[in-house]
C-alpha cells in the first residue's frame, strides 16, 4: 500500500505548532475531522501506549506515530510538518520535523503494515525528505510523494 | 493463493528483505535458519573433505524465508528491492514462486 492511496490533501498541516510528542500527537489527531471527538480520545491513548513501547521518532528528523485500532474503518493518514522542530524523544534524540500519522482498523493489519514500511523507505531518501520540509503547500507535498510513490 | 520461497545467501541484507515483503503485502512470513549440504558434506564425512575448497566464499549458511500472498506479489518485490537493495538482486538471492490451488 502507497501513501497517496489513502492521504487525504486536506490531512495535510504545513505548520504544526506543537513543540512536544504529546501536543503534536494531539494536534495531528485533530486534522482527522472524520473520526468523531469521543474516538479520537481513544486513538490518542492507543498511540501513546505504541510512543511508550519504543518511540516512532525514528531518525534523520522522521516520526512515523501509528496505531491499529478498532474505533476506525479504513486507514486515516495525517501528514504534518514542523518548521521548528518537535522533541519527539527519536532514537537519535534530534528533533522531528516531519510527521506522518497512520491510524488503520485491526482487521486491515496486512496494508497497514504494507503503508509503514513504505512510508519508512520513501523517507528514508534524504533528497525526499529535504524536498518535503521545504514544502510550500499541500499540493507541492502531494506532487513530491507522487515522484516516489 | 501464492507461496514463496526465498533463499538468501546474504543475511546482512535480511532487514531490507523483510521490509521489502511487507510492503509487498506478502504475510505468514517465516524465516528459517538452513546449511547447506556442501558444508554438512565437507566437514561431516571425510571423503567430501575437499568439497570445503570449492566452497570459495560460501559461508555455507543461509536464511530461507516463506512468505505467501494473495496476489503475485513478485513484481512489486522486485521493484521495492531494486530502490532498497538493488546489490541483492545481483548475487546472493534466489525467488522461488508457486501457485497454490488451496490452503488450510
Amino acid at each position: 500500500m502507497k501513501i497517496l492511496d489513502v492521504l487525504d490533501i486536506h490531512h495535510i498541516k504545513l505548520d504544526l505548532e506543537s513543540k512536544s510528542k504529546e501536543s503534536v500527537i494531539d494536534e495531528l489527531i485533530s486534522i482527522l475531522t472524520e473520526i468523531p471527538e469521543n474516538k479520537r480520545s481513544v486513538i490518542r491513548k492507543e498511540v501513546m501506549e505504541r510512543e511508550a513501547i519504543k518511540s516512532t521518532g525514528i531518525g534523520h528528523g522522521i516520526a512515523i506515530p501509528h496505531t491499529e485500532t478498532d474505533s476506525v474503518e479504513g486507514i486515516h493518514v495525517a501528514f504534518g510538518l514542523s518548521k521548528k522542530g518537535v522533541d519527539f524523544l527519536a532514537l537519535d534524540g534530534e528533533p522531528v520535523y516531519l510527521l506522518i500519522l497512520v491510524v488503520a482498523n485491526k482487521k486491515l493489519n496486512l496494508k497497514y503494515l504494507s503503508l509503514l514500511a513504505h512510508v519508512a523507505r520513501i523517507l528514508s531518501k534524504e533528497d525526499i525528505r529535504n524536498k518535503l520540509k521545504s514544502a510550500s503547500s499541500p499540493e507541492n507535498i502531494i506532487e513530491i510523494l507522487k515522484e516516489v510513490d | 493463493m501464492n507461496l514463496y520461497i526465498f533463499i538468501l545467501e546474504r543475511e546482512e541484507f535480511l532487514d531490507d528483505l523483510l521490509e521489502a515483503m511487507i510492503e509487498a503485502e506478502i504475510e505468514g512470513i517465516s524465516i528459517i535458519d538452513a546449511t547447506g549440504a556442501k558444508k554438512v558434506l565437507a566437514e561431516d564425512i571425510p571423503i567430501f573433505a575437499g568439497i570445503i575448497q570449492a566452497m570459495q566464499g560460501d559461508r555455507g549458511r543461509h536464511k530461507i524465508i516463506l512468505g505467501t500472498s494473495e496476489n503475485n506479489a513478485i513484481y512489486e518485490l522486485r521493484e521495492i528491492l531494486s530502490d532498497l537493495a538493488p546489490e541483492l538482486l545481483d548475487k546472493g538471492l534466489r525467488i522461488y514462486s508457486f501457485r497454490v490451488e488451496q490452503g488450510i
